[in-house]
Parts: C-alpha cells; structure tokens; sequence
C-alpha cells in the first residue's frame, strides 16, 4: 500500500453466512481507507442498505434468500460498485457481463482481496459509473427467461412473479404492470422488458402493450381492420396490424 | 432380412460354401454311373445348385416361425418336412429345365439319360440339402441370440455402473468443500478451536463418504450417521438458521441400502429448506421399517414462492435412478409439495444386513 491519502471507501458486506462477512471484514480491517458500514444476510437487506447508506462499494454473495446476488444488482442499478464473493465460478462470465469490479471465489485468501479493492479504488477514483442498460440486460443468463420482476421503491423490495402479471402498458420512462388489477410502476423500457420474457407467454400486442396469453378471452374486431384483445375480466387491449400478426402465428 | 443376404460379403462367402457340396455331388455322381465324366456332371450341377443355395436360406425364416424350444416336435418336423418339399420341387423344376437346354447337344445326352433314371436319388438330395440348411439356421439363431443377451446384460451392467458413478460424483459438490474452507479460514482468527473442529468434522465426513461411497450397501445406520455429520459442518455455515433432526426407529439400523441415498436429499434440503430463506429452517431425516420395506423420509420447509422457483435438481434425479437400476418397480420415490413443506419419501425393499458393531 502507498502512504498517499486516499479517499474513504465506504463498503457494505452482503452474504448470508456471518462467517463469510466475517472474513471479508476481517481482510477489510487491514486497509485502513476501507470502512465497512453495513452487514446484510439477505438480498432485500442489500437493496435497502444501499438506498440508506449509498455505498462506494458491495461485497455481494450471489446465492442468498429472497434475492440473488445479480437480481440485487439489477435493483441498485449504478449505484454503487460490485466486487462478488462467492463459491461458485459458473457466475464469473455473467459477473463480468454486468460490469462487476472483481469476482471472488471462496476461499479467497488477503492478496487476492487486496487485488479487487485496487480494481475498486481505481474505478471509484475515476468516479466512472457503471452503464446501466449492459448491466439489466446482463443480469440474466443467456436463454433463461424472466421468472419474476422486481420492483424496487426506495429501499423497499417488491417481488412480482410474472404469472401474475395480466399485462403490461408503456408509460413514458415507466412501465406499467396490471397485477391482480393494480397496477405498479417501474423504470425500464418496454422493449426491454419484452426482450426477457418467455416469448410464447408474453407477445408485444402493440407499440405500448405486451399480454399475458393466459389473460386472453377472445380477439375481437373493433372496426374493419383493427381487433382488441378482450381479457378474461372484460379488459379491452388494442392490437395493432403487427400484434395481430404476431398473436395469430401464437394461436 | 437374412442375416447371409444382409452383406456382399457375407454372400459370397455363403456361395463359396456351396461350391465344395456341388464338387460333392458330381464327384459322386460320375463315380457312380461310368457313363457321366465328372466335367458333365460339374456343368449339369452347378445351376441347380446355385439356385438351391439361395432357396436353402429360406430356411431361415422356417427356423423363425418354429423356434426349438417354443414349438411342439411334431410341428417341428411338419413345418420343415413341407418346406423341404416345396424347396425340392424348386430344385427339380431346374433340373428339369437345365437338362432339356443341355439334352440338345449331343456331349450331354448320355449324363442326361442317365439323371432321368436317377431323378428320384435327386430330389432326395435337394430335400437333405434343405434340412441340413436347416440345422445350420437353428445354430445360427442360437448363436445370434446368446450373442444378443450378452450384449444386452452388458449394456445393463455399464448403465447402473455409470448411474452410481454419477451419483457418487454428485455427491461431493465441491461447493459444500469450497463453503466449509470458507468458514474454517474465517474462524483462523476469530476461534482458532472452532477452525480446528471443523476441519476435524470435516475429515470424518469426507473420509465416511469415500468409505461408504465405494460399497455396495450400507447399513442406514452407516448413512445417517454422515448425514448427522453433514448436518453438524453445515451448522457451522449457517449458524442458528439450520435446525436438523435424523432419527431411525429402532430395529431398522441394519437394513441395507445402496450407500448416499439420503445424502443428496439431505443437501438439497439444506438448500432449498435453509439456504433459501432468511431464518432458515429444520431439516428432518426420518428412517422407519416394516417386515417387507425400509421407509425413508426427508422433510424441509419451503417458502410458497419458492415453488415457482424450481430447481429440485440433479440430486432427486440421480437417487431415482440409482434406486430403479436397482431395484425396479420395488423401490418408490415420491415428491410430497404442501405449502410450506417439501418432502421426499422414498421405499425400499427391506434387507437386512449382519449387526456388526461400529468400528
């Protein structure tokens, strides 16, 4: 280390071992311009702390409860840098996919911990921001389709299985989600959503709609040439030439 | 198809056969009447002869359709007796027609007189020569079949080797490894008595999987006292979060199963029951019997969303597996999903194995 003074980094632990944390800390304790200020044991923890805290930096598990370490990446977005710790190597590629810092395989001994907090100093010093559109279209391996959508609202978590998702409506920078007649917002583009989804689950009705095909009653003909998707509680969709083209090959 | 016409090679190597028998019958025929040399007799031979070498493979399909053991003797000797006869009126029928081609030249008109005085000599010869193609089809299908069995045991051998191989290798995930060195370089520091627990814990488990692992059965008594041991390095991992209980009702210790059957439905409780939820869980591993079946069970809790989730994984598969290889339609697994819960029932024949005491 060289005596230069460097700028605090503020670091959070997220692993739901305590003996896992511990060792992090433990390294932690050895660089004197880390501080470690928060410990979470599960990922809603995380996402909270985060919001709370805006850390410089997390030390994130990638299997815990409730979230996994890429879906808690996917919350808090660029918000702060990610140095994963984890068992398993089959994560590394996607690690490095969403922009992590480093990857660190369990057991990892002070050098190698050394190592990523020099990556993570370096990044934090260039105040670079991670891209955010790689890291949510990166947060889900190739080929997997999107089982459940998380909605984050301040440091409050919501979990929505996509099941129970009846459709889904663009509003400008939002989506909207109709679940179980509520509907609830989030950031992301529709196209992108539609790109995650099981294909033969969900279709791009139109520009502003995708459908749950389990919703759909029956395809009526509002005018000569225009139907509406009627669902099964009466909700009528608009479909356009393209949609209707998309739902017929689906039907 | 005939196993003889299936190749090229096959089928001149027949044709080649047939050549030393037609040899056979000219030679016989010229030393037996003076009048033939055996060039005429070779000449009036050989095109019958080939005819009947194919029509003999039709034996074949006569040995098929009466197979020694399943068919009655009588029925036997009908079915070959009038095949016999129809493949020599064949062979007549080109006797027949041969000769009167060669009765035009005057070379052939002695050998040609002197068959037709002989032509019943010569049906019998195309009938011996139909049934000994017989009994050479029986012997082949013989040999095909017992070559087939052999074959087929073989391949039932490799797959349940391959099968237990799989299972053994998904035994030790080298995770559970990984995780525990994790812990034990974490408790360096902070309770160096506690490191060394572990390793020692550790060292037991690894040492009993491998013992147990390369047996062919083991008592259940053997497999949950290294599920207790499993349990007891994955309490230093998770802390107060894993909860677990392994109990075996008494007199079922020295039934035998086929050795880590319990373990991968232990991991994956601790998994799914413990690892997934924030406060954990208890993991229950329960052994009962009765006079014809060992009953064991593993019981987690699961979280309601968690279903949808999937992912019981290569573990449930692999004990399925082991245990149909083994033991067919006798061994049960069931998959019991309540809200809440998630447990595995598993039923094996019950076997019991000598009551050797603990090393």
């Amino acid at each position: 280390m060289s005596a230069e003074p460097r700028t605090r980094i503020r670091a959070i632990v997220v692993d739901d071992e305590a003996l896992s944390r511990a060792a992090v800390k433990e390294y932690a304790a050895g660089h004197p311009d880390v501080e470690i200020v928060a410990e979470c044991a599960n990922g809603f923890e995380a996402v909270r702390a985060v919001n709370d805290m805006k850390p410089d930096l997390v030390f994130l598990d990638v299997r815990m409860p409730k979230l996994d370490g890429f879906e808690v990446l996917e919350l808090i977005g660029p918000d702060a840098h990610v140095i994963f710790v984890t068992a398993y190597d089959t994560y590394a590629l996607r690690a490095f996919d969403v922009h992590a810092v480093d990857y660190l395989l369990k057991p990892f001994g002070p050098e190698r911990f050394a190592e990523a907090l020099h990556e993570a100093r370096a990044r934090i010093a260039r105040a670079e921001r991670t891209p955010v559109a790689p890291l949510v279209a990166g947060a889900r391996p190739a080929g997997a389709y999107l089982e459940r959508i998380l909605i984050r609202s301040g440091s409050k978590v919501d979990v929505i299985p996509v099941a129970n998702v009846d459709y889904v409506q663009a509003r400008d920078d939002y989506i909207g989600l109709m679940v179980q007649g509520r509907e609830r917002l989030k950031q992301q583009p529709l196209g992108d959503l539609e790109g995650r989804l099981d294909p033969g689950r969900f279709v791009r009705i139109h520009r502003s709609f995708i459908l749950n095909l389990d919703r759909l009653a029956r395809l009526d003909l509002a005018t000569r040439h225009r139907h509406v998707a009627v669902l099964n509680d009466g909700t009528e969709l608009p479909v356009s030439r393209v949609g209707y083209a998309r739902l017929k090959e689906l039907l | 198809m005939h196993p003889i016409l299936a190749s090229r090679q096959r089928q001149a190597l027949y044709l080649a056969s047939w050549a030393p028998i037609a040899l056979l019958l000219a030679v016989a025929w010229s030393t037996a009447s003076p009048a033939v040399d055996l060039g005429a007799a070779l000449v009036i031979v050989a095109p019958p002869g080939i005819v009947h070498a194919f029509v003999c493979l039709s034996a074949w399909y006569v040995c098929r359709v009466t197979p020694l053991a399943a068919r009655s003797a009588p029925r036997i000797l009908a079915a070959h007796t009038g095949a016999g006869m129809l493949a020599a009126a064949v062979w007549m029928l080109v006797w027949e027609g041969w000769t009167r081609v060669l009765g035009n030249y005057p070379a052939f008109g002695e050998p040609v007189r002197d068959y037709r005085s002989q032509a019943a000599a010569v049906a019998a010869a195309g009938v011996l020569l139909f049934w000994i193609s017989s009994l050479f089809h029986y012997l082949l299908i013989a040999f095909e079949t017992s070559r087939r069995a052999e074959t087929r045991e073989l391949g039932f051998e490799v797959m349940a080797r391959e099968a237990e191989l799989r299972a053994l290798r998904a035994q030790i995930d080298p995770h559970f490894l990984f995780n525990s060195l994790q812990s034990i370089s974490a408790l360096t520091t902070t309770d160096p008595p506690g490191a060394r627990r572990m390793c020692l814990l550790l060292a037991d488990f690894f040492r009993s999987s491998v013992r147990l692992g390369g047996k062919d059965e083991i008592r259940i008594a053997e497999e949950m006292d290294m599920v207790r041991a499993y349990l007891d390095i994955e309490r230093v991992r998770f802390g107060a979060r894993l909860a677990g209980e392994v109990v075996e009702e008494p007199g079922c210790g020295s039934c035998l199963i086929p050795p880590l059957i319990l373990q991968p439905l232990v991991e994956n409780a601790v998994r799914h029951g413990v690892h997934s939820r924030v406060d954990g869980g208890a993991v229950r591993v329960t052994a009962r019997c009765d006079a014809a079946h060992l009953y064991l069970s593993v019981l987690n809790p699961a979280d309601v969303d968690a279903a949808a989730r999937g992912g019981t994984g290569v573990g449930l598969a692999n004990v399925r597996q082991r245990l149909a290889t083994r033991f067919g339609g006798d061994a049960a697994v069931r998959v019991v999903r309540d809200p809440g819960s998630f447990r595995v029932d598993v039923r094996i024949p019950r076997r019991d194995g000598a009551r050797e005491r603990e090393p």
